[in-house]
């Protein structure tokens, strides 16, 4: 059988020198390319951000719109204030400004509910100090949603702050510690109910034993996320979170 | 100077400027940073300068040293008041030094490229060194400087300080049907605003801007992959690094920002004492956004220069407890045998058995968060030992602990 002693396409040429010529000019355009690209994504997103720049400022809805719009996009508005969003936008200081506010009232409150409130709660407290954020018009208002954004950015300190889902509320947790499904489950029903609540209640809401609701409700006391009252003999447990969300949700609805 | 310094240069031949101890300038009063170059060339005449000390004297060991006419790699800090140069060593050492704006008589352009392809340039004529040309990499950036070095000059702010008086609109006495009104037409507004916005502009933005992303990411992947990002030394690279991290598209690209990380280690410093050597890493940046004010900054790049504080060897660094509680600590202090001493003094001073978090953030004035962490970390030592109650959970000196 006949075999070629010269390669054939490229193969035939005195390999590595003149492939890797070949792959720098390709790399060469592709980059130039991507930089084309960027120049031109940046002028869309330019011209876009500087005809909506007062809405995204001053209306919620329209700002988490905005913020919706750029997560397919793999953009984040709010990764530094030197970035173009910021200098165009200037919407860095409003999440930045509302961190720290956030921030300063979990603090604020963490020896009364053990670092678990509602985000309802803290939108209350924000609404009645009317503080103007960043370069927010005194009218801008502050939505649930930019609270929870606010607070995804605050969890990359590494202070434990995040959101998690308790029954139909969204709650801010601001304390480092693992909060387990039966924690989370006692919780709800504790949210639920909003008044104090005896261990039979739990057992009958969530259909456990005794041992696992005592466990779970024994936790909850001691990270002080629950308080305990004994009336006339009976343990009533009470979740400062819940009955704060409820005292928020009323003062709305009379508004 | 060095000993491995071989010739002075127009850089040692100004005055030199104060630091504070992360290293950053040390600013005259009323003075505020302008500006901010990171790479630029000073030359002086072929002339030999006269090169000064720390004490502002002749530098006699240094004049009896050749004589070289350009400093390159030079970081430039315009303020209102001086031209400051900063040089760094290869151990992160920075040296810095000014020319007052009070000796600046002209400030002129020169013109880039020409038959010698010559590098964009200004001019200053000075009263004690003659001329000195700064040289840039790229005409707008001269261009920045040029524009700011007017506003400075004409300002003159090292000489008188300014007084600003702030105009505050007269309010407007409106009736309440007005602003009822005017509340409704806003809302209105927004929610027709709203939908008309992303049905036109963002749906067709969506359209374009998709199509465009998908090829940037695909080329970023393609150079993560073959870990040229991190390495990137070519030009053309390090420009689309620069685009992405500018529009926030930064999956792998990290801010390399050291002024920032000095200037949070001038800040903290106070409040990281020998009594509280350990705060909350968001502890400390709402106090340090509060004392910013305006121009906040975002938790990524507080982190990002955070976490280079402990590379500068500037005292403090950035630890991560076993709970996954991330705080900024005093290098100094933070030896957990330190701790369990503070803690025993604590017991000590008022008199106590034992100790629970809410008693140590009482008396430390720091988070409850914190104060567990603290007697957590002296229990693993085996040096404090737990006592759980329903009441609380307490913390007491282990008296059969041998260190």
């Amino acid at each position: 059988m006949a075999y070629r002693r010269k390669g054939v396409g490229v193969g035939r040429f005195s390999a590595d020198r003149q492939l890797q010529q070949k792959a720098d000019e390709m790399k060469a355009v592709s980059l130039q390319s991507a930089i084309d690209t960027c120049e031109k994504l940046e002028i869309k997103l330019t011209e876009f951000a500087k005809t909506h720049r007062n809405d995204i400022r001053n209306d919620p809805v329209f700002r988490q719109r905005f913020l919706e719009m750029c997560a397919p996009l793999g953009v984040d508005p709010l990764s530094s204030d030197k970035s173009f969003w910021g200098s165009v936008l200037g919407m860095g200081d409003f999440y930045h400004e509302l961190a720290v506010k956030v921030a300063e009232v979990c603090s604020a409150s963490r020896s009364t509910n053990g670092g678990i409130m509602s985000v309802k709660e803290v939108q209350a407290i924000l609404a009645k100090r009317k503080t103007r954020l960043g370069t927010a018009s005194a009218a801008a208002t502050v939505s649930a949603s930019d609270i929870e954004v606010a607070i995804k950015k605050l969890g990359k300190l590494g202070g434990g702050f995040r959101t998690i889902k308790v029954g139909k509320s969204t709650m801010i947790v601001s304390v480092p510690n693992e909060l387990d499904g039966d924690i989370m489950r006692v919780m709800a029903v504790g949210n639920e109910i909003s008044h104090g609540i005896t261990v039979d209640d739990m057992i009958v809401a969530t259909q456990w034993s005794r041992e696992r609701v005592e466990r779970a409700v024994q936790l909850l006391l001691q990270e002080g996320m629950a308080w305990l009252d004994t009336h006339q003999g009976e343990d009533y447990y009470w979740f400062p979170s819940s009955w704060q969300e409820e005292r928020a949700k009323l003062k709305e609805q009379a508004t | 100077m060095t000993t491995t310094q071989q010739h002075y240069s127009p850089f040692d031949c100004l005055v030199v400027a104060e630091q504070t101890p992360a290293g950053l300038l040390q600013k005259e009063s009323q003075e505020v940073e302008v500006l901010l170059v990171l790479e630029i060339e000073l030359r002086a005449s072929d002339e030999p300068l006269v090169p000064l000390n720390e004490k502002h004297h002749v530098d006699v060991a240094k004049s009896n040293l050749p004589w070289k006419d350009r400093t390159p790699q030079l970081m430039m800090q315009l303020t209102t008041h001086r031209t400051v140069f900063w040089s760094e060593t290869a151990s992160k050492q920075r040296q810095g030094r000014y020319l007052h704006h009070s000796q600046l008589l002209q400030l002129n352009t020169e013109s880039a490229g020409g038959l010698f392809q010559k590098s964009p340039k200004l001019i200053l004529q000075t009263a004690a060194m003659g001329e000195l040309c700064l040289v840039f990499g790229a005409a707008k950036k001269r261009d920045e400087c040029f524009s700011a070095y007017q506003k400075v000059v004409s300002r003159r702010g090292w000489e008188t300080p300014t007084l600003n008086t702030i105009q505050t609109a007269p309010r407007r006495r409106v009736g309440l049907d007005a602003l009822l009104t005017s509340d409704t037409r806003r809302h209105e507004h927004a929610a027709q605003l709203a939908e008309t916005a992303f049905q036109g502009d963002a749906e067709l933005l969506l359209k374009e801007a998709q199509g465009l992303v998908q090829i940037i990411q695909h080329y970023v992947a393609t150079l993560e992959r073959q870990h040229e990002f991190s390495n990137a030394q070519d030009k053309e690279t390090q420009q689309l690094v620069g685009m992405l991290q500018h529009m926030g598209m930064t999956s792998a690209l990290t801010p390399n920002d050291t002024q920032l990380a000095r200037e949070l280690t001038d800040f903290v410093r106070p409040h990281l004492t020998a009594q509280h050597p350990v705060m909350t890493l968001t502890d400390v940046y709402c106090l340090y956004n509060r004392a910013r004010a305006t121009h906040l900054l975002s938790p990524d790049d507080f982190r990002a220069a955070a976490e280079q504080c402990h590379s500068l060897q500037l005292g403090i660094s950035v630890a991560t407890l076993p709970s996954g509680l991330v705080v900024l600590q005093n290098d100094q202090y933070a030896d957990p045998v330190h701790l369990q001493e503070r803690l025993t003094q604590l017991l000590h001073d008022h008199a106590l058995a034992s100790l629970t978090a809410l008693d140590v953030s009482r008396y430390w004035r720091i988070s409850a968060v914190l104060a567990m962490e603290q007697l957590k970390l002296v229990e693993r030592s085996g040096s404090w030992v737990r006592d759980e109650t329903l009441e609380s959970l307490r913390f007491y000196p282990n008296r059969y602990f041998c260190a």
